[in-house]
């Protein structure tokens, strides 16, 4: 391989980095709450592509290209209203909606706070994060396991960045344990039963994308590790 | 999706502050749970999905997502949905007047704002449309009135440098007219009848009605504290320990003959023509003079005091 070959690959694999960092950091606000006013604007003004390779990353976003052709006066509240339904439901029996927090699927009695939060926040910690004070939900909520995926996926960038192909590795295996570990087990529960419960093709469509961008993820970090 | 969001936007849980990972040796840094935990098997299970049977049903809620619902007559669902949202009567029935032409989506909240006696509400103006349109009592048109292109809508395709993708588009605005179903129930409204209705069922309250209805005919209409001084304090009422002043003023509200309008319990129109119909009850209560009555406030929110 030529220099200016690797300097190729390399600002690929950077960009292709980038984009990773990006789509786990608006999957995360995409889950944190609901779309507002602003969000929606740049979401109905993006492109979203028709094939990727993955079928369910495609049905992903024509759902949300397709919801996002009907917006109207009223879409931030159909909007805020299904985010409440599929995420916090009515009712106190623990099925009344895809609750997205880990704890719930992985503890016997579908509890919040439980081991798999603890697990987390460890790993939060041990990468020098902490919550801001304004979250108030379990750290084990998908929004937070996604934008831990967008830190790593982020300082993996600024590692390659500055040519430490070691540490942009470390960064990448950790990405892949987290995902192998937690959010990959338990994520494709959640989306199954998001697409129950949701109304809007939007949620329905949030559900695909993430599924597809996780199986994806999963699959492009094994090629990077070179994992069998 | 494409990456063209402003993520430096969004306001994300970490705190950045608090970032203290320096990029530097990667030989301690791949982070693996099962390096940080023993073995713990106590309380964990397999992951466990939700079960949507399990959610409980709340009973009597009219199913406007079931099959027949659609297909019963618009007029009984109209009729079905005013007695659900009978606090906001006035707000519906003020709809559908401001719908006789079609009205703008973007103009409905003026609408709204302009409708007597409408009050703050969880619902947006496009709720209040939504729940008209899904009852049968208004339709979406286009400008010229004419029925609203129904097809499902449908993004774009478009090629960026040799790839396709979805491009969102925008639909026709959208504008609302009352049908036949809401011009019935604007024809059925009798704030007369209803008024009649309900002096019939409190005939002994009379009186205390038509004080209120005083107070409120007053140019600067009146606040609760004032007509509680005229209600609460007055023998006939305290003795029937059923009802407050709240009883009577709502009971007007619902009947089309007082509203809060301008930070004030005000007459309507609707309100004289029934204050005539108790032109002969003889009320003879006398109202204390409000500085002998203990805690009376001078400013109140309509509904708060």
């Amino acid at each position: 391989m030529t220099e200016k070959t690797e300097n190729a690959t390399s600002a690929e694999m950077i960009e292709a980095l980038k984009q990773r960092a990006a789509t786990y950091a608006l999957l995360s606000r995409l889950y944190a709450k609901e779309v507002d006013a602003t969000l929606l604007d740049e979401l109905h003004d993006s492109l979203y592509p028709v094939s990727t390779g993955n079928p369910q990353t495609d049905e992903g976003n024509r759902l949300i290209a397709t919801y996002l052709s009907g917006i109207w006066e009223n879409t931030l509240t159909e909007l805020a209203a299904d985010y409440m339904r599929v995420f916090f439901g009515h009712g106190y029996s623990g099925h009344a909606a895809a609750y997205p927090f880990e704890s719930v699927y992985a503890s016997e009695k579908r509890l919040l706070m439980q081991d798999a939060r603890d697990e987390v926040l460890a790993l939060y910690r041990a990468a020098g994060l902490s919550k801001r004070d304004s979250w108030k939900e379990g750290e084990d909520h998908i929004a937070l396991e996604l934008e831990y995926l967008a830190v790593l996926a982020d300082r993996a960038v600024e590692a390659l960045c500055a040519a430490d192909t070691d540490a942009a590795a470390a960064w990448l295996r950790s990405s892949y344990n987290f995902l192998d570990e937690h959010l990959s087990n338990w994520a494709p529960l959640l989306t199954v039963e998001m697409e129950k419960f949701a109304k809007t093709d939007f949620y329905r469509g949030l559900a695909f994308l993430t599924d597809g961008f996780l199986e994806t993820d999963f699959e492009l970090l094994e090629d990077m590790l070179g994992i069998e | 999706m494409s990456t063209n969001i402003d993520l430096g936007q969004f306001d994300f849980s970490f705190d950045p502050a608090l970032d203290t990972w320096a990029v530097g040796d990667p030989a301690d840094r791949e982070l693996d749970s099962s390096d940080l935990f023993l073995p713990n098997d106590e309380g964990r299970t397999e992951f466990l999905p939700p079960d949507p049977d399990r959610v409980p049903v709340i009973e009597n809620t009219v199913k406007q997502d079931a099959p027949g619902y659609a297909d019963r007559p618009p007029e009984e669902r109209t009729r079905e949905l005013f007695g659900q949202m009978n606090p906001h009567r006035a707000t519906l029935l003020g709809m559908l007047r401001a719908a006789e032409t079609p009205l703008a989506t973007k103009a409905v909240a003026d609408a709204l704002a302009d409708i007597p006696g409408h009050k703050f509400s969880v619902y947006t103006p496009s709720n209040f449309c939504t729940m008209l349109e899904v009852a049968g009592a208004l339709e979406r048109v286009n400008e010229a009135g004419e029925p609203y292109a129904a097809a499902a809508p449908e993004p774009d395709i478009v090629e960026v440098d040799g790839v396709q993708f979805w491009r969102p588009t925008t639909p026709p605005e959208v504008f609302w007219l009352t049908t036949d179903a809401g011009r019935a129930m604007l024809a059925d409204d009798d704030p007369a009848a209803r008024a009649e209705r309900l002096f019939a069922k409190e005939p002994e309250f009379l009186p205390v009605y038509k004080r209120v209805l005083t107070l409120m005919d007053a140019p600067e209409g009146t606040t609760m504290g004032l007509m509680s001084v005229a209600v609460d304090t007055d023998p006939a009422v305290k003795e029937s320990r059923r009802f407050y002043v709240q009883h009577f003023v709502e009971s007007l509200e619902r009947a089309g003959a007082a509203a809060w309008t301008e930070g004030a319990w005000r007459i309507t129109e609707a309100g004289r023509a029934a204050l005539e119909m108790l032109a002969d009850v003889v009320d003879d209560y006398e109202i204390p003079a409000v500085e002998m009555v203990a805690d009376v406030p001078t400013t109140t929110d309509g509904v708060s005091w």
